[in-house]
């Protein structure tokens, strides 16, 4: 563990004081980790938010019936793959599942758990975006097919940034369980990434809902 | 519940999204996109008032497991592990801030040191520590020795956190020091904290 906070005493003698920078105020509420998260997250919810609001602002203002539009040169509308899309729920809900797997396994200082959840974990954030691109290549449209397309792009474009980010976030804490990093008590490099896969298994849900549902 | 501080709490918010989720989704192929949106308003609003009416509950039930409680390691000693070089007033006021009515004092010297200024040492600092209030049980133990040291004070009973201290960053035993609050950060599932002292 390098989680150690090396702090000086206060109580050397007087020649000491003034030849170190002050230390570091922070609420003794929240902790300085858990404050970085809180900030982190609100500004990803922010960030989701603007791109919701460009969504539900394009589709209010276009007329049901071309929403999707139309293919060019035809009376038929895009089609969106919600099946294709269901099967990527069911894989980002999953992976939540085992992720909480292995926070749960590393509680209880059961390391295999751990590992394996993490493993899995990975491996079902690598498949969902291995279908997206799939998805993406098949789809049919493009952004630059009318403001449907760009939203679309946009959100799941987006979304997709996420999970790319999340995964390597679940690489590092992967390789590090390896290494024997985490005990039931220390496990902060493992939670954080943990509570960030699970809020962006949350924005997935909206965006399913929203873009492929209603 | 905060989903942002507690992972179990976040896998909890996903699931009552999917729940969510599904009534929105429901509501939206039933009916329209209007439905859905008087669906997400009226979950929003639901969750607003939930939200208000669990604040103004009186909070009755307790933890279950005190060891999950915040501050209930207080009244436990902290074990403390310093070289015997800086054991003085300064590390005394130090331990005696830390809170603790008690503790348990490593104090650390080399091979050559280990005997009759090591115990003068721990002697000193017992007298210090229960002048400021705190019972104090002192050993001194070799510095190649410390990690195994800790360990068996671990053992022998529950500490509150570890308390190491160290020579300032400029002073040449630092790395060494350095390195030995990390293997005793590693050795133990304990709290571990560190702090600076310069030489006396």
């Amino acid at each position: 563990m390098t989680s150690v906070a090396h702090t000086e005493s206060d109580h050397d003698h007087g020649h000491n004081h003034g030849e170190h920078p002050p230390e570091q105020y922070y609420s003794s509420k929240v902790e300085p980790p858990i404050l970085g998260i809180y900030l982190f997250l609100a500004s990803e919810a922010m960030l989701f938010g603007s791109f919701f609001a460009a969504y539900f602002f394009a589709r209010v203002a276009v007329p049901h019936e071309f929403w999707p539009p139309l293919r060019p040169g035809t009376d038929v509308q895009f089609e969106l793959p919600v099946f294709l899309a269901l099967i990527n729920t069911i894989i980002l809900v999953t992976s939540s599942v085992t992720i909480h797997w292995a926070v749960t396994s590393c509680k209880k200082n059961y390391r295999a758990g751990l590992i394996a959840g993490l493993t899995l974990t990975a491996l079902l954030g690598l498949a969902f975006l291995l279908i997206q691109i799939r998805e993406y290549m098949q789809i049919g449209f493009s952004p630059r097919d009318e403001a449907f397309g760009s939203t679309f792009y946009a959100l799941t474009g987006l979304h997709g940034a996420h999970v790319f980010m999340g995964l390597s976030f679940l690489m590092f804490a992967l390789w590090r369980s390896m290494k024997g990093h985490y005990t039931p008590k220390h496990h902060l490099g493992l939670e954080l990434p943990a509570i960030y896969w699970h809020f962006v298994d949350v924005m997935w849900i909206v965006v399913y809902v929203t873009v492929y549902v209603i | 519940m905060n989903p942002l501080s507690n992972e179990g709490d976040a896998f909890r918010l996903l699931l009552i999204v999917i729940v969510a989720a599904a009534g929105v989704a429901a509501a939206g192929v039933l009916g329209d996109g209007w439905t859905a949106l008087a669906v997400v308003l009226s979950l929003a609003a639901g969750t607003v008032l939930g939200s208000w009416l669990a604040r103004q509950r009186p909070e009755t039930e307790e933890s279950a497991d005190p060891a999950e409680m915040p501050g209930a390691v207080v009244g436990l000693p902290v074990l403390v592990v310093a070289p015997a070089e800086l054991a003085g007033p300064a590390l005394a006021r130090e331990v005696a801030d830390e809170g603790a009515g008690s503790a348990r004092v490593v104090l650390l010297a080399a091979e050559q040191e280990h005997g009759e200024a090591a115990s003068r040492a721990a002697a000193e600092l017992r007298a210090l520590l229960e002048e400021l209030g705190v019972a104090a049980q002192v050993i001194s133990a070799r510095l190649d020795d410390a990690v195994e040291a800790v360990r068996a004070e671990l053992r022998d009973g529950i500490s509150s956190h570890v308390f190491v201290a160290t020579h300032r960053r400029e002073h040449p035993a630092f790395e060494a020091e350095e390195r030995l609050v990390h293997a005793i950060d590693g050795a133990s599932e304990t709290p571990v904290v560190a702090v600076a002292f310069a030489a006396p």
